[in-house]
C-alpha cells in the first residue's frame, strides 16, 4: 500500500516532464521552498495512517496550508531580503526527518511483529502434527 | 498469512496521499534546476551552489570530442578550398578571400611576432593567499582587452583561441574560456606588432603595473620573434543570426 503513493510521486513527475511545464524563475524558487513543505505534509499523512489517526481533512487542508504559507514566507523573504526561506527549510527539514524516524519505527515492528507470529504458527503446526503422530 | 506492509485496517488515507504525492511529484520537476532554466534560476542560489551549478553545467567530455570533431572537417575543408583553387583563376581569388576571411574570423591557423604574458598565482604569499595573489577571470579578461588595445590579432588563452564571440568567466577555482575549463598558470599569446604590443602592456598604470603590486612573479611578458596560434575549435554554426536578403 506504501507502494501507491510512491508510484503517483513518479506519475506527477512524469506528467509535469511530457507537458514541459515551465514558469517564472522566482516562482520556481519559491515552488522549491513550498514542495519541501508538500514533502513534509505528505509523510506526515503516512505516519499518521500508519498510527490509524489519519483524517482526510485534516491532511488535505494541511497540505495546502503548509505549501501556501511556506510559498508566502519564501516571497516575503525575498520583498523584504531576508532569507526566509531558510526558515522553512530548517522547519521542514526536521520534521521531515521526525516523520520519517517515526515511519520507520512502525514499520519495523510491524515487520518483526509478523516475522515472530509466522514462528509462533510454524511451532504450533510442528506440535500438533507431533501429537497426531504420538497417538 | 497477509504481508506485514498492508496490514492497515482503515484505508481511507491511500487515495488523498497519493492524489497529494502526484502534485508534489509535479511541483518538484516543475521546479527542478535543468539547462533551460539555470540562467535564470542562477541568481536565487546562493554562493556555494552557484559554483556547483556552473561547474556541473560544463560537459567536457562532449566538448573533447566535438572539438577533435571540428578539426577534422576543417583540415578537410582545407584540402577541398586547395583542390577547387587549382581549377582556375577564379576560384584562387575566390580561395584567397576564403582565406583571409577564415584568419579573421580565428578559425584558421596563425603565425607571426608577437607577446607572451604569464600569469600565476603568487606562490610566495605568506599564510592564506589574499584576493590580491589569485589570478582571476577578470586579470584575464583586462588583460586580453590591453592587448587587443594595442592592435593583437590573434589571442590564445592558453591553447585557447579567442574569437569574436568568446566568453572569460569564473568557475570556483578555475577560469572558463568559450567554456572549457582552464587552470594557472595561464600563458597568453598574442600575435601583432611587436613593440607595440610590449610597450603598450607595460605602460604604468596599466593591468601590468596594476597585477605586479600584488607580486612582480604574478605577470611577465616577454617578445616572441615567432608564435604560432592554434585555431578556434568550438562551434561556429549560428542558431539565431542571419544574413539580411538585401545585403546578400
Amino acid at each position: 500500500m506504501i507502494l501507491v503513493p510512491i508510484i503517483a510521486l513518479l506519475l506527477g513527475a512524469v506528467l509535469a516532464l511530457v507537458l514541459k511545464v515551465r514558469v517564472g524563475d522566482s516562482t520556481a524558487q519559491y515552488l522549491a521552498v513550498a514542495s519541501l513543505a508538500g514533502l513534509d505534509t505528505v509523510l506526515g499523512g503516512l505516519r499518521s495512517a500508519y498510527e490509524s489517526k489519519f483524517q482526510t481533512d485534516v491532511f488535505l487542508s494541511g497540505f495546502f496550508a503548509n505549501v501556501l504559507i511556506a510559498f508566502f514566507i519564501a516571497w516575503l523573504g525575498d520583498k523584504i531580503g531576508i532569507n526566509l526561506y531558510m526558515v522553512v527549510a530548517l522547519v521542514m527539514g526536521m520534521r521531515i526527518f521526525t516523520n520519517l524516524s517515526l515511519l520507520r519505527r512502525y514499520l519495523l515492528v510491524r515487520a518483526t511483529d509478523w516475522l515472530t507470529r509466522r514462528k509462533k504458527e510454524r511451532e504450533k503446526l510442528i506440535e500438533q502434527t507431533m501429537e497426531g503422530v504420538t497417538e | 498469512m497477509t504481508n506485514p506492509f498492508s496490514r492497515i485496517h482503515n484505508e481511507k488515507w491511500v487515495i488523498p496521499v497519493s492524489g497529494l504525492s502526484a502534485l508534489l511529484g509535479f511541483m518538484l520537476v516543475v521546479s527542478w534546476i535543468n539547462d533551460t532554466n539555470r540562467l535564470g534560476r542562477y541568481k536565487y542560489l546562493t554562493g556555494e551552489q552557484q559554483q556547483r551549478e556552473s561547474i556541473n553545467a560544463v560537459d567536457y567530455a562532449s566538448y573533447v570530442s566535438m572539438k577533435e570533431e571540428v578539426e577534422r572537417l576543417q583540415k578537410r575543408a582545407t584540402s577541398l578550398e586547395k583542390a577547387l583553387s587549382e581549377n582556375g583563376k577564379g576560384s584562387e581569388t575566390l580561395n584567397e578571400q576564403l582565406q583571409s576571411a577564415k584568419a579573421f574570423a580565428a578559425i584558421t591557423e596563425l603565425e607571426g611576432g608577437g607577446v607572451k604574458v604569464t600569469l600565476k598565482d603568487n606562490a610566495g604569499a605568506g599564510g592564506m593567499p589574499g584576493e590580491q595573489d589569485l589570478i582571476h577571470d577578470i586579470d584575464i579578461l583586462r588583460v586580453t582587452n590591453e592587448l587587443f588595445a594595442s592592435g593583437a590579432e590573434a589571442i590564445a588563452v592558453n591553447g585557447q583561441r579567442l574569437m569574436s564571440a568568446s566568453s572569460i568567466r569564473c568557475a570556483g577555482p578555475t577560469v572558463l574560456v568559450d567554456g572549457v575549463r582552464l587552470a594557472a598558470p595561464y600563458t597568453i599569446l598574442a600575435i601583432g606588432d611587436v613593440e607595440t604590443l610590449y610597450n603598450g602592456f607595460t605602460i604604468s598604470g596599466g593591468i601590468m603595473t596594476e597585477i605586479a603590486t600584488a607580486s612582480p612573479t604574478m605577470i611577465q611578458i616577454q617578445r616572441e620573434k615567432s608564435i604560432r596560434i592554434p585555431a578556434y575549435l568550438g562551434a561556429t554554426a549560428l542558431k539565431h543570426a542571419s544574413v539580411p536578403k538585401a545585403t546578400k
